[in-house]
């Protein structure tokens, strides 16, 4: 996949491992805030979530600097640089830029623009929201005349990790976990939404 | 140096200099490479100005930290000289600068050289690293406001739409 960067470079997109991915997610947890005790009837308390409390700001603050950093370090060695290299190569020489360090913030006009080349990563190794669209898309599975959207999952009362559905419709698919890892992002994502939907209409033709 | 316009600057030399926003994730990029992340994360939580700010951090850190500091504002002011300027050195300069044995060989490595062996006093290149951050943070936030207004409404339309498909059961 190409993609041509609003100063001019042109790049290259691959893909980075997907355990790489379900790694990085796992060890950047959002910060919990503390709770507070509030009165909510008569003499009747409650503990509830302090989302205004300084040190969650702070943390929450630290918590985006740090992942933002994080994530673009992480796509980074899966994006090449094919034309416009001058650049790097000046900071480089003037110490600007560490070898190690990723080239990506100098090269993009803006965080929409690192974004976009994050998400084109992110959809070239994993499931993905825009890959399961385009398989909703190209299925074009409906109920009574609406497209069944598998981005929406209705509420169970069950909660687990995203990876956790990815696995069980890895599974559905015949695959074991690595060999679905494996996979490009589209094709993951095609065999979650098929799963989806599948599960979807039988629970709709049960109801 | 005084600042005209706000993509300009008046320097001392009397050179006007046209200045272009970087995009401040790399100038936050620098910062973290040269282990100053902390400061970027985080908001000073201090009650005076930024420059009383400025002094008291400087009087607290170590010599290591201060030799640090010394070269990330050296950092700072290649990137900003190389990428937030628009002009070029006049061929004079150049002349002179491979005169006196710098390097010439791109038209940044050029134009960082011209401003910092040439045109910039010596006190004038903290206002100017500062005058290009400032810039390019304005720059950030005026397109910013109408992308958090444009994505509200997407998401609201979005959510909207979701109900609907749920009240048909879809």
């Amino acid at each position: 996949m190409e993609y041509r960067t609003r100063r001019g470079h042109r790049l290259s997109i691959g893909r980075v491992p997907r355990q790489r991915i379900d790694n990085f997610i796992a060890s950047h947890q959002m910060p919990e805030p503390p709770l507070k005790t509030v009165e909510v009837w008569g003499d009747i308390s409650e503990n509830v979530p302090d989302y205004d409390a300084p040190e969650y700001l702070d943390a929450l603050q630290s918590y985006y600097a740090e992942f933002g950093f994080a994530e673009i370090e992480l796509v980074s060695g899966a994006v090449s640089i094919v034309s416009g290299t001058d650049d790097i190569e000046d900071l480089q020489r003037m110490g600007v830029l560490d070898t190690n360090a990723s080239p990506l913030p100098f090269i993009t006009q803006d965080k929409a623009e690192l974004q976009s080349i994050v998400e084109a990563v992110f959809y070239n190794s994993t499931v993905t929201p825009q890959g399961i669209a385009e398989a909703a898309e190209m299925f074009g599975v409906r109920w009574q005349g609406g497209l069944i959207n598998p981005l929406i999952i209705p509420p169970t009362g069950a909660t687990a990790n995203g990876i956790y559905g990815d696995w069980i419709a890895a599974r559905w698919g015949g695959y074991r976990w690595d060999e679905f890892c494996e996979l490009a992002g589209p094709r993951q994502s095609e065999i979650v939404a098929l799963y989806r939907i599948d599960n979807r209409l039988q629970m709709l033709m049960i109801r | 140096m005084s600042g005209n316009a706000i993509g300009t600057l008046k320097l001392k030399s009397g050179t006007v200099l046209r200045l272009q926003a970087v995009n401040p994730d790399a100038i936050f990029s620098i910062y973290r490479q040269m282990g100053f992340y902390e400061e970027v994360a985080r908001n000073p939580d201090f009650d005076g100005t930024l420059e009383e700010w400025a002094a008291e951090w400087e009087g607290n850190i170590s010599f290591e930290k201060k030799i640090a500091a010394a070269k990330l504002t050296e950092q700072l002011f290649n990137y900003c000289a190389g990428w937030g300027v628009t002009d070029n050195p006049p061929a004079s300069a150049l002349k002179d600068l491979q005169a006196i044995g710098c390097d010439i060989s791109t038209p940044r490595i050029a134009r960082v050289n011209w401003l910092r062996f040439i045109e910039l006093a010596e006190d004038e290149a903290d206002a100017f690293i500062g005058h290009v951050m400032a810039l390019s943070q304005l720059q950030r936030a005026m397109r910013l406001q109408p992308q958090v207004e444009a994505d509200s409404k997407a998401r609201i339309a979005e959510l909207e739409a979701e109900i609907e498909k749920l009240k048909d059961g879809s």
